[in-house]
């Protein structure tokens, strides 16, 4: 019986990713050209033989969105016909994963995107999604194929440890909705440190009107949890709200940083120490706007994963640890 | 019966009649508003063939240019708008009238002689003072996950238009953010209004889709076109058919003029006719070379713009002096490159390319797709991947009807097919006209062969039939070909005219006497970029560049649907424009 292993192509979503990952592997990332036809149709040119090989496609749902999910999907339907073994979808970030939350108030048909995302998904071939979270999945059992939902929490918690100062006696662990109240318990309690709320009243549909502290920051470094951090308004009226509260320092530490629009100013502007994201969404660029920006990078994580899915070994250990 | 009900049916009756009505097939709307604009306001800048910014509206009331949310938020891209509620386009049919006072100066509609363009151009003054649509930058969003900013201002639309209903018994045509003119220009031959749909994207880019009325037991009629951003419009798509079906619509019917990525690459393959097999180390290096230096391993992303040059099937033997695009290096056109990536190779391998035509199929079909309707799809054997109906309509009837009313001399024409994949469209048509036919064979395999002429030209009006023009290469090369070869006039009749990057200059520096395209995809921009780069004059440039509409036959074809009555019977005769 042959051995096959491990090919990793990537899309032009993130390849920086893609390349530490496959550094971390010991590979090198397979040939395959992604581009765009003149009539901006995607094209997909795979470079070298995928028979019989365990195929792992990285790509984020990030930048234009639209095309790079595009692009995965031909990628894996190429990769499909050119009889590769499993094919793996891996995405750092996970699109269309927001839009389940709309509610159909008023009987508009909004669509509701988990059904688009999953008949999508079950026709285009591939075998396996590795996404990565923090926290629960939002959309458990809703594919009828592999999912390993990977969590950063390991990762944050060794930021934590590693550059928060005194971080066992002095900080707290702040969720800035309810909504990441069960995020942030998880890991104020593997910290064995205090943890606080912080409660949105909403008004209208689009404003922010009034944030309620539920806990005490007086005197401590708070670091915000959430899982992604977009235009920023609510980071930084949270982080208004603690220092008002009496914090003495915030951070504020991001699964996804999605950055867009006006959240570089909306950071610089506000109180936050540092504002921490992870490399799922590439954001090389915006560290020269931001100096408060840092990194933490997962692609050791998401490399551990695809080495222990590939051998048929146990993920699980990835849930808390993160490797080195 | 309650009297506005009265005074409603009555007005549809009274519709319904004049649709009858439907005379030749004159140009659309939007392209005679273009038409109509004054000189000095035409935007120089569009070169993209992105879907139509927004039909001019010819009210003077500058609160009606369009707030509506945008759809490419990239700083970097020309925004383009799209109206939350379309202002359709002016009338082409109203005979009677109705409503209150109108207050645009349409040129005469549908009735109009079969004159050329030019005379009721010079003839007319620019009564209308808006400007091409202005690009709009997106509105700052105050959160996370924010709305959209609130609708457009519908208040362009005529107070008649208004008054249309969306649906007429259970039927209602939802548009896409790709062509709302078309979709309007279809709803008024129905006697509709299209659908509230709100069309926007998100801060981080995502797509929002929202039904702003009831399908639920209606006969749905999705209208999109895969032009300009494709994969943002597919992606709409498949959204807008999954709201469909999970708010209880009978039954969703996908319209889509041009169908996505139908168009298949070919696998590159070298001199002697072998496929190239794996691409060495030296092959990445060259082709990340040709697109900039982007170091490899990583993929390249080509903007379009550059990607000037379709796949190895459309390729010229001629290169183009700009840098090839990824494929075209492999193919034979570019015979060192070629040489370098198939001597290391060796045979074993067969470098793959992507051919997503099953992937947009099953995508279609999960999404709920019941019926797909599309027009002159490049590979009509796609129909096979299909389990759900799909009606492939063809528009040359309506080309037909085109030659013989606006080509001058037609009986002595020529029917030239531009290369020998398309030698079965074009008898068709020479066949149907009664004209002789000729074809132009490129050899491929011989980068440096030219192409040559198969049948004779010599002092004779040619006609060149082709489904679709992406970057004019094929029907520029061949109207120099034609004319080399003696022919006395040179027509393009194409049904999808995409225009990428710089083809419109292309096309009009060609030896091309004229372009005739049909509106499934926009054309009003391209219109526009045909006067500025023709350097002619709008009347003389809009003389060279025409579009004929197709709006009536789609919506022929979908009324035919929605009723169970018969639609192969539009692909023998042309009883609508008769």
């Amino acid at each position: 019986m042959s051995t096959n292993s491990i090919k990793i192509f990537s899309g032009n979503a993130h390849p920086d990713l893609a390349y530490l990952i496959a550094r971390r592997l010991g590979l090198d990332l397979g040939k395959v050209v992604v581009s765009k036809y003149s009539n901006q149709e995607t094209s997909v040119t795979i470079g070298e033989s995928v028979r019989d090989e365990d195929v792992f496609l990285v790509q984020s749902g990030c930048g234009e969105i639209n095309d790079n999910l595009m692009e995965l999907l031909i990628m894996i339907n190429a990769c499909k016909t050119a009889s590769a073994r499993r094919i793996t979808a891996v995405m750092p970030c996970f699109p269309y994963a927001r839009q389940d939350k709309k509610d159909n108030s008023q009987g508009r048909a909004a669509a509701r995107l988990s059904t688009m995302r999953v008949s999508l998904w079950v026709r285009v071939g591939h075998d396996h999604v590795v996404a990565v979270q923090l926290g629960l999945a939002p959309h458990p059992g809703v594919f009828n194929i592999p999912v390993d939902n990977l969590y950063a929490e390991p990762s944050v918690l060794k930021y934590i440890r590693d550059h928060v100062p005194n971080w066992a006696t002095d900080s707290v662990i702040v969720s800035p909705d309810a909504g990441g109240a069960k995020r942030a318990t998880s890991i104020a309690d593997r910290l064995g440190i205090d943890f606080a709320i912080i409660h949105k009243e909403r008004k209208k549909a689009n404003e922010v009107s009034r944030m309620v502290l539920v806990g005490d920051v007086k005197g401590k470094a708070a670091i915000l949890v959430d899982d992604m951090a977009d235009t920023c308004g609510t980071l930084c009226l949270a982080a208004k709200t603690l220092v008002d509260h009496g914090a003495s320092a915030v951070y504020a530490i991001v699964t996804h940083g999605i950055l867009s629009g006006k959240a570089l100013q909306a950071i610089n502007d506000s109180p936050l120490t540092q504002v921490v994201v992870t490399n799922t969404i590439p954001h090389d660029e915006k560290k020269v706007k931001c100096p408060k920006l840092a990194t933490i990078d997962i692609s050791a994580t998401l490399a551990e994963a695809i080495r222990r899915t590939h051998n048929g070994e146990s993920v699980s250990y990835l849930f808390t640890h993160a490797p080195e | 019966m309650k009297p506005k009900f009265v005074k409603k049916l009555l007005l549809n009756i009274s519709r319904w009649k004049s649709v009858d009505q439907f005379g030749t097939p004159s140009p659309p709307a939007s392209i005679k508003e273009v038409l109509d604009e004054p000189s000095s306001e035409i935007s120089i800048e569009v070169v993209q063939p992105a879907h139509s910014v927004r039909s001019i509206e010819l009210t003077t009331s500058p609160s009606s240019s369009p707030t509506a949310p945008t759809f490419a938020p990239a700083v970097t891209k020309a925004a383009e708008s799209a109206a939350v509620q379309h202002e359709p386009a002016p009338a082409s049919f109203d005979p009677i009238g109705a409503g209150a006072g109108r207050l645009i100066d349409v040129p005469a509609p549908v009735q109009a002689p079969a004159v050329p363009l030019p005379t009721k151009d010079s003839t007319s003054e620019p009564q209308t003072a808006t400007p091409a649509p202005q690009p709009v930058t997106p509105e700052p969003r105050a959160d996370n996950r924010s709305s959209p900013p609130p609708a457009a201002a519908a208040a362009a639309a005529e107070p008649e238009k208004r008054l249309r209903p969306t649906r007429m018994r259970d039927l209602i045509v939802l548009s896409g953010s790709s062509h709302p003119d078309l979709t309007a220009a279809i709803c008024d031959r129905l006697g509709l209004r299209p659908g509230d749909v709100t069309r926007a994207k998100f801060s981080n880019n995502e797509t929002r889709v929202e039904i702003q009325e009831s399908v639920r037991g209606m006969d749905v009629f999705v209208v999109q076109s895969a032009c300009g951003t494709v994969n943002d419009q597919l992606i709409e798509l498949l959204i807008l058919l999954a709201a469909c079906k999970t708010a209880s619509a009978r039954r969703v019917t996908v319209v889509m003029p041009l169908f996505p990525y139908a168009r298949q690459p070919e696998t590159p393959y070298m001199r002697n006719g072998m496929p190239i097999a794996r691409l060495s180390n030296d092959a990445c290096a060259k082709l990340v070379e040709m697109q900039g230096g982007v170091p490899f391993p990583h993929p390249v992303s080509v903007p379009a713009s550059r990607a000037n040059s379709r796949a190895p099937s459309r390729a010229q033997s001629r290169a183009p002096s700009r840098a090839p695009s990824p494929i075209r290096g492999m193919s034979v056109g570019s015979m060192d490159r070629g040489r370098a990536a198939g001597g290391k190779g060796g045979p074993e391998y067969q470098v793959w390319n992507a051919k997503p035509a099953t992937l947009i199929a099953d995508m279609l079909v999960s999404a709920g797709a019941d019926q797909i309707i599309t027009m002159d799809l490049h590979h009509p054997q796609f129909m096979g991947l299909f389990d759900i109906p799909f009606d492939n309509l063809s528009s040359y009837p309506l080309m037909h009807k085109y030659i013989v009313e606006h080509i001058p001399a037609w009986q002595d024409a020529v029917i030239v097919s531009p290369d020998s994949g398309g030698a079965k469209r074009a008898t068709t048509i020479a066949d149907a006209l009664e004209l002789p036919f000729a074809l132009i064979h490129n050899d491929r395999r011989h980068a440096t062969a030219e192409p040559t002429l198969v049948g004779s030209v010599a002092d004779k009006a040619t006609i060149v039939i082709d489904d679709m023009i992406d970057t004019g290469h094929t029907i520029a090369t061949a109207s120099e070909l034609l004319v080399r070869h003696g022919a006395a006039k040179v027509y393009a009749v194409v049904t999808h005219g995409i225009f990428s990057s710089d083809a419109i200059e292309r096309l009009m520096a060609a030896p091309l006497d004229r372009v005739v395209v049909s509106n499934t995809v926009p054309q009003a921009d391209h219109l526009r970029a045909a006067i500025h780069a023709g350097h002619m004059g709008k009347a003389a440039a809009s003389h060279k560049f025409q579009v004929f509409d197709v709006a009536p036959l789609f919506a022929e074809t979908i009324r035919r649907i929605h009723y169970g009555e018969s639609v192969s019977f539009l692909f023998d005769v042309v009883p609508i424009v008769r």
